[in-house]
């Protein structure tokens, strides 16, 4: 983890007319949750792009994912025209890891590394540590998927958004509803593409839209064109 | 519902292909071949009175080491009401099976059956994804023995697949067998549970893994 704050500084300063941090939250163990606001400063109201990784702790590629796009666009907007226009028209924001806490509790030992939820206590009566950052938030809470056994890997907390780093986002984008167009969570493994609202009955108002953008991306991926290969470099 | 074609990309139809390669692994798997699932084609599930819900499928199996791909067809009987049990796996898949590891094998049988000391390992892979090539093949034996336990408990609410070998210990045997006791992790992706298990198994070149005794295990109390 410090690795990768001492990266997201060492971004900024190198690129520092796209890029600011924000801190817009803390989590149960009091460390600061910090995105990358990517995007030319053009003083007019922008679009924007949520992107966030590292909801669940176990999952490592999905913070060396957003990693590695955040290197690609600041690589690439220096040469290509239309990731120069992107950064003119749209704010990407951008969590490298939002699930801090269990992330750093993963690297802890051989028998920490498969840990999921995040580090808060469980209720009063249960023994058992961590809630389920992405069964948290307010979007039929409670209803499927989820578990109200505090000792289940999919316990979805107390209350809606009763965890710090569920609220964290739902505070920041909530409070900028209208200026994102775009909402994505990186998780793995599956090669799945998931679109809202992952309850039977609820169908999102843009449905349409949502499967049609999934179906372009999942035919980029099977024509190859996506090129995305990640190798780690020792320091 | 009584017969309906499912979309071969979305999980169902994916959950039920997957209970295919847990049987191709655990029938006709080696330390030296082990099969994954490449695409799903079709699906088709049917409703069969007193037995369960059988799923036929066109799909394509990849062997893992040498990359060699397969269509097959495949059909998956799962138990419901009554009937309890595992479920039932047919396949048409020929060409795979034949791929012959029988000299690797035995080099690898012989390495061990003379060694001085049993083997003892862990974490395979490591937290970092790692596996030293030597260990490879009880990784391999860990999957092939895994997929015994897999078939047994998948449903089709399931998708199972081996997260990490956390232990083997090698003991030793008074035949010809080479004999393993593994404690290996599970995953369900439906869950997204981890659940240990312990497989007493032996293994040699003509009689392939054959599983002594097999037991699911509490969760690691620092999951918790």
């Amino acid at each position: 983890m410090p690795e990768i704050t001492n990266w997201m500084d060492q971004i900024q300063r190198d690129y520092p007319d796209v890029v600011s941090i924000i801190n817009y939250g803390q989590t149960y163990e009091k460390r600061n949750i910090n995105l990358l606001k990517i995007g030319l400063n053009t003083g007019a109201k922008k679009k924007a792009i949520w992107m966030d990784c590292g909801i669940h702790a176990r999952e490592w590629i999905s913070p060396a994912f957003c990693q590695y796009f955040v290197r690609q666009i600041l690589q690439a907007y220096k040469t290509d025209p239309k990731m120069e226009e992107m950064m003119k028209n749209l704010d990407f924001y951008i969590t490298p890891v939002l699930n801090i806490d269990g992330y750093i509790y993963t690297w802890k030992d051989n028998s920490t590394r498969l840990w999921r939820k995040n580090r808060s206590p469980g209720p009063e009566n249960c023994t058992c540590y961590g809630t389920d950052l992405n069964r948290n938030f307010d979007a039929n809470w409670g209803t499927v998927g989820i578990s109200f056994n505090c000792c289940s890997i999919i316990y979805c907390g107390s209350n809606p958004t009763s965890e710090l780093e569920a609220q964290a986002v739902t505070d920041f984008v909530g409070s900028r509803k209208d200026d994102f167009l775009c909402f994505l969570t990186i998780h793995s493994y599956g090669q799945l593409l998931l679109v809202s609202y992952g309850h039977p009955n609820f169908t999102a108002p843009n449905y349409i839209e949502l499967i049609f953008s999934s179906n372009r991306l999942q035919n980029l991926w099977l024509s190859g064109s996506l090129n995305i290969s990640m190798t780690c470099h020792n320091k | 519902m009584t017969n309906e074609e499912l979309n071969p990309i979305h999980y169902p139809a994916q959950r039920a292909a997957k209970v295919v390669l847990h049987y191709l692994n655990s029938r006709c798997g080696s330390p030296y071949k082990l099969f994954e699932l490449q695409t799903v084609y079709r699906v088709n599930a049917e409703d069969v009175a007193d037995s369960g819900r059988k799923y036929r499928m066109e799909i394509s199996v990849k062997e893992m080491f040498g990359n060699t791909v397969e269509k097959c067809s495949a059909e998956v009987l799962f138990p419901r009401g009554e009937q309890q049990g595992s479920p039932k796996v047919q396949t048409s898949c020929e060409e795979l099976l034949k791929i012959n590891t029988k000299s690797q094998e035995e080099a690898l049988y012989q390495q061990y059956k003379t060694r001085h000391s049993l083997l003892s390992a862990q974490n395979l892979p490591d937290s970092y994804g790692h596996i030293e090539p030597d260990m490879t093949p009880f990784w391999c034996l860990g999957a092939l023995a895994s997929s015994f336990v897999m078939l047994a408990e998948s449903t089709e609410e399931t998708l199972y697949n081996m997260a990490q070998v956390t232990n083997i210990t090698q003991l030793a045997t008074e035949d010809d067998r080479l004999k393993f006791d593994y404690h290996i992790l599970l995953h369900d992706v439906v869950s997204q549970e981890i659940i240990p298990w312990n497989l007493l198994i032996t293994w040699s070149p003509p009689e392939g893994v054959k599983v002594l005794q097999m037991k699911q295990l509490p969760p690691h109390q620092k999951l918790l």
